[in-house]
């Protein structure tokens, strides 16, 4: 993944888009967590809050790949249809480490 | 505009926004809930209020209104940032904030809050409402969602029960229009307050016993309590709402039952009444038989001792046997202890002494014969 160009996309410049990326990952982490705990649970109602947010957080940043496939998530899961979900949650969690290393390769902490 | 303040339960949105603000030279308080919200502007005045419509607990509907009517904050924008603004347009429209922007990836976000920044510049409070809505398109979904939001808002709102939600440090979260009236305050007056606090002392004591126990629980638990003060009666039912085990807040349901008990005293009241005067009605339907018996007797006892009759002695002991009936009809009377009644004719109920008296004879009361 290549920040700079997300930045430039997006009109930060890239120390901001990191300070904004960093919150992303806290909540957004987050929101991940409790929608693979929600979805192993079979807890359609939490799954949906989870995915929803994360949709959010990740469209105001113009995370485009997490915005879709929470968006597919949150179309299914808020319909309570929870099967069939696995490969793109687990997907979701690939794109969101992918971010981490990305990241943290240019702020190594 | 020189001090803002961002309201959004998503940290995300308030660092970008602050961000946008920030570079305008705008100084930025961040809140991160309505309730937190609600804390700053009751302390503080703001140019610019950035609100976020749909969070948990205390929406920014509520909070917009809280400014609105606040003179404390005349002179404050108010400007929803949300991302059901289009779908929502009707409700927003009704809070009149200075602008509404519907959330958007950043680029656009941010030109949208610099359109509507240098908008609100040269724009009087109280003017048409500033709309952002581009690259953002209406949802289906999320249009019938918000019906359903305000299909249960009409429900609670028309209860003539008084509902208020607390959260878990007991602030009131939110108050129905009959709680409303109850509390003889306006909604922005009651939200963000401590609920235990508002009641005097021994009875602030009482609640808190009860909202302490309740939040201990980790299954569903309603505890009614009635408090009696100024002269009136309240029950209040308290009961958690609990999600995965964890208690998140309670709502209480208050009825003021002063008036009902007032009702029902009535009501007592008047049945004892009515009782009273079928009572009269029956002893006098009662009691004239052996007086007329009585009063024959005399006249006749008197004939008969101006003629020196033997029938005398007779005549005497008639009318005692009458006394005696008399007698045992006010011993009835005394033991009456339950409400019985008999037809007697043409309509008229009276009470049925004989039904009604306690069989025991208690509270007698003896005559005792002339002659012994």
């Amino acid at each position: 993944m290549k920040l700079q160009e997300l930045a430039d996309r997006i009109g930060l410049d890239i120390q901001e888009l990191q300070e904004m990326l960093e919150i992303f990952l806290s909540s957004g982490g987050e929101d991940l967590a409790r929608l693979e705990a929600a979805i192993a649970a079979g807890d359609a109602q939490r799954a949906h809050e989870a995915s929803h947010s994360l949709k959010g957080s990740a469209g105001s940043l113009g995370l485009d790949r997490i915005f879709e496939l929470a968006k597919a998530i949150d179309d299914k899961d808020r319909q309570g249809i929870l099967d069939g979900l696995d490969a793109m949650v687990r997907e979701l969690r690939a794109e969101y480490d992918a971010l981490v290393a990305a990241l943290r390769q240019i702020d190594p902490r | 505009m020189e001090k803002a303040l961002v309201v959004d339960n998503d940290k995300l949105i308030v660092e970008l926004i602050a961000g946008i603000l920030e570079a305008q030279g705008i100084a930025v308080t961040r809140a991160y809930g309505g309730l937190e919200a609600l804390s700053f502007l009751k302390q503080e005045n703001f140019d610019i209020v950035f609100l976020d419509l749909v969070m948990p607990r205390v929406g920014g509907d509520r909070i917009c209104k809280f400014i609105k009517q606040s003179p404390r904050h005349a002179q404050t924008r108010v400007v929803i940032v949300s991302a059901v603004a289009l779908e929502a347009e009707s409700k927003i429209a009704e809070l009149k904030p200075d602008a509404c922007i519907a959330k958007a990836a950043y680029p656009v976000l941010k030109e949208n809050i610099e359109k509507t920044l240098s908008f609100l510049q040269t724009k009087k409070r109280g003017d048409n409402m500033f709309s952002a809505h581009e690259g953002v398109f209406p949802r289906q979904i999320v249009k019938e969602l918000l019906f359903a939001q305000r299909h249960f808002e009409a429900i609670l709102n028309s209860l003539c029960e008084a509902v208020i939600e607390l959260d878990t440090d007991h602030m009131v979260t939110y108050v129905n229009p009959s709680a409303q009236t109850l509390l003889g305050k306006q909604e922005w007056e009651v939200i963000g307050r401590n609920f235990v606090e508002g009641f005097p002392p021994d009875k602030a004591q009482e609640v808190r016993a009860v909202l302490d126990d309740i939040m201990t629980s980790h299954t569903k638990k309603t505890i009614e309590l009635v408090l009696n003060y100024s002269d009136r009666e309240y029950s209040l039912s308290f009961t958690n709402v609990i999600r995965d085990g964890e208690h998140i807040g309670t709502t209480v349901v208050v009825n003021d039952l002063t008036e009902k008990r007032m009702l029902e005293q009535e009501r007592a009241l008047r049945e004892r009444l009515t009782g009273v005067i079928e009572m009269a009605g029956a002893a006098a339907h009662e009691l004239n038989q052996p007086l007329t018996v009585i009063s024959g007797h005399a006249e006749l006892l008197l004939r008969d001792a101006e003629r020196g009759d033997q029938n005398l002695v007779r005549r005497a002991k008639t009318i005692l046997e009458q006394v005696e009936r008399l007698g045992n009809l006010t011993r009835k009377f005394t033991s009456i202890v339950s409400y019985k009644t008999k037809e007697c004719g043409g309509n008229i109920t009276i009470v049925d002494i004989d039904r009604a008296a306690r069989a025991d004879g208690a509270n007698t009361i003896k005559i005792k014969g002339l002659w012994e």
